[in-house]
């Protein structure tokens, strides 16, 4: 939170505040920043105090959750505009799916098809969303 | 406005609601609002958040009817995983475990479904004529407000979304200023100045709003049920019967009715309503009955109030909505964000402009309350073995519709990207436990928020007593001022989420 405020504060450095008749473009988000720098340090504070509470550690399940789910997103934004939705959508979801426990290859073959078709049936064709189903990456 | 301008009124949100197009709208909302709230998994918050890009090619009304339906549909189909599987589909259906899984386990799972289903309907019903008969008046004094009155609203709604919300009030008025100061991205809306864009040209027009809501609110949401080892228990009694006898619907009565009135006033509240009202017709129940002891054992009087309540604060949660344009929770905010690109400016003059939206919408949540009386009950078999769809296939499913919904917003690769970034920053905040609906409230409000404080400050001469002289501004403010303190008073202002949310009412 400090961090989010201290970042946005440097951005918004140079805005004039102007003044209390006519604020400036600058005033709200130099207040809203010194408030996160001040919320988050205080939380830093408290955290220290109470050193006990609410924390947790990223477990080796969780970092590959994290990891497989962003990358099915990424790799859609990727590939959607070069090669299209019908290779786009099995790749992410064969990433989507890798990060759920109790998998089987026969399963994913059936998602992967049904949600496939299912998608391109529905957004291009019944919902008229210009997505392209196959594009050209030339 | 008398009865016959409301019954004129009426007659015109029927004939847009009764619209065949308008009926499918209304019942793929509830359907899928069912479906949202039978399944323990995605919320209607993150599924609302989720689903808003394909409402984008809708025409308003039906894209409304459908956002509402799918909201108030999660309320009726949460109480099903709560009542057969002891899980609450929703965070509304939390109390509904305590008395709906024992009657269940005694195997009247039928009368726990059918009570619940009846309650909601008649918390339906009148909670939408407590709209109808409230709305035309309040939009008719929200035209008088000046900037200062609507900057006092805005104020003290994310003041009281925080103070009033369930977990730490500090972390949530954080997640309100981090809302407030993402919402100041992009170019001013007064000096055309380009503010806190970080360098990205993209950014001149601000931060969209389906990449946050989805990234803030959808993505963490499927890793924590990715986490969750809990989710695919079965229920293996039989149902018995759905239809209530006569002292099931005795005892039922006046608990419904208590848990409409207590739901219907905490709709209206800025924060959590809709789920903290069951919690609140709990108590009361409780304290009302003659035998306390028999909550927690199968009481269907601890069943029919907390159903009736949450679902008149859904319904009644429109009010400030569509009479002042103020959105009282993060689902409100996210159908203000779909009025706003459908075009439809959020505020009284909405009753005045777009009277059709309005009493369409009003009156369409009558007919979504009826189909979702017949959508739970008779189909409660289908609702059932829905139950045991695995989330290892219902997850992947969302993350590629999620995909295609953000990348149709704009057809922008670029906006996947960005709710990968917000996802991760989200899913960060909920393991910190920082809760993202303020800040997606902060967010939606930030924009008027400044605007209106401008104004005031330009019309008062930069006197901020401007704020306190006003009448309605001045009482709005003593109001959460005593709120404030009446929570501190409590020994509530600095109890965690998981105290509050305690069951022991």
């Amino acid at each position: 939170m400090a961090l989010l405020g201290l970042l946005f504060l440097s951005q918004s450095i140079a805005l004039p505040i102007g003044n209390w008749n006519h604020p400036g473009p600058g005033a709200l988000p130099k207040i809203y920043s010194t408030c996160l720098v001040c919320g988050g340090v205080f939380l830093m504070w408290r955290a220290r105090s109470h050193r006990t509470a609410n924390q947790f550690e990223f477990e080796a399940f969780t970092l590959r959750n994290i990891g497989l789910l962003f990358g099915a997103f990424v790799i859609f934004a990727l590939l959607i505009r070069s090669t299209g939705l019908l290779l786009a959508a099995p790749c992410a979801l064969i990433l989507a799916y890798s990060a759920a426990r109790g998998r089987s290859i026969p399963e994913l073959v059936v998602l992967v098809v049904g949600i496939t078709v299912g998608s391109a049936l529905l957004f291009r064709y019944a919902l008229g969303l210009p997505i392209p189903l196959i594009a050209r990456p030339w | 406005m008398g009865l016959e301008q409301l019954w004129e009124n009426l007659n015109l949100g029927l004939s847009v609601a009764a619209d065949p197009g308008n009926l499918v709208y209304c019942f793929v909302g509830c359907l899928i609002g069912t479906l949202i709230g039978v399944l323990p998994g995605v919320g209607p918050v993150s599924a609302i958040a989720m689903l808003l890009p394909f409402t984008f090619n809708l025409e308003p009304n039906g894209a409304l009817i459908m956002l509402a339906g799918i909201f108030y549909g999660a309320q009726y189909g949460g109480s099903t995983a709560a009542i057969l599987l002891n899980i609450p589909g929703e965070s509304t259906s939390v109390v509904t475990v305590l008395d709906g899984h024992p009657m269940a386990r005694q195997g009247r799972a039928g009368t726990a479904l059918g009570i619940a289903a009846l309650a909601s309907f008649l918390a339906g019903c009148i909670a939408t004529l407590l709209v109808a008969f409230i709305g035309e008046p309040l939009s008719r004094l929200g035209q008088y407000f000046g900037p200062q009155e609507y900057f006092i609203l805005m104020f003290a709604g994310l003041m009281l979304s925080a103070v009033l919300a369930r977990g730490d009030v500090f972390k949530a008025l954080l997640m309100v200023v981090a809302g407030l100061l993402l919402s100041t991205v992009g170019s001013d809306s007064e000096t055309g100045l380009e503010r806190n864009t970080m360098g990205f040209a993209s950014l001149w027009d601000g931060i969209d709003f389906v990449p946050l809501a989805i990234g803030m609110l959808g993505l963490p949401e499927i890793l924590l049920r990715l986490e969750d080892a809990t989710t695919n228990k079965t229920f293996s009694k039989s149902i018995g019967r759905l239809l209530p006898n006569v002292g099931d619907l005795k005892a039922s009565l006046f608990p419904a009715l208590r848990g409409t009135a207590i739901g219907s006033l905490f709709g209206i509240l800025p924060g959590s309503g809709p789920i903290m009202a069951p919690f609140a017709s709990y108590a009361a129940e409780k304290k009302l009955a003659a035998d306390p002891d028999r909550f927690g054992r199968g009481a269907i009087e601890g069943v029919a109030g907390p159903e009736a309540a949450n679902n008149a604060a859904a319904q009644t949660s429109f009010i400030p909505l569509l009479t002042l344009g103020i959105p009282p929770n993060a689902i409100m905010a996210l159908m203000l964000g779909a009025m706003t690109i459908q075009g439809i400016v959020p505020g009284p003059q909405v009753m005045t402009r777009n009277p059709d939206l309005f009493w369409g919408l009003i009156v369409s949540m009558w007919i979504g309350n009826l189909m979702l009386v017949l959508i739970n009950l008779p189909l409660i078999g289908i609702w059932v073995r829905l139950l045991l769809v695995p989330q290892r296939i219902l997850l992947p499913a969302i993350v590629v519709f999620c995909c295609i919904g953000v990348y149709s917003v704009n057809n922008s690769a670029e906006d996947v990207l960005l709710t990968v970034i917000f996802g991760l920053i989200g899913y960060l905040l909920v393991k910190f436990d920082f809760e993202p609906a303020p800040l997606m409230l902060g967010f939606v409000l930030g924009g008027p928020i400044e605007e209106k404080l401008r104004q005031s400050l330009i019309l008062s001469q930069g006197d901020f007593m401007t704020f306190v002289e006003r009448p309605v501004s001045g009482v709005m403010l003593a109001i959460l001022l005593l709120l404030i303190i009446l929570k501190i008073l409590t020994g509530q202002f600095r109890k965690g989420r998981k105290s509050s949310a305690a069951p022991d009412v």
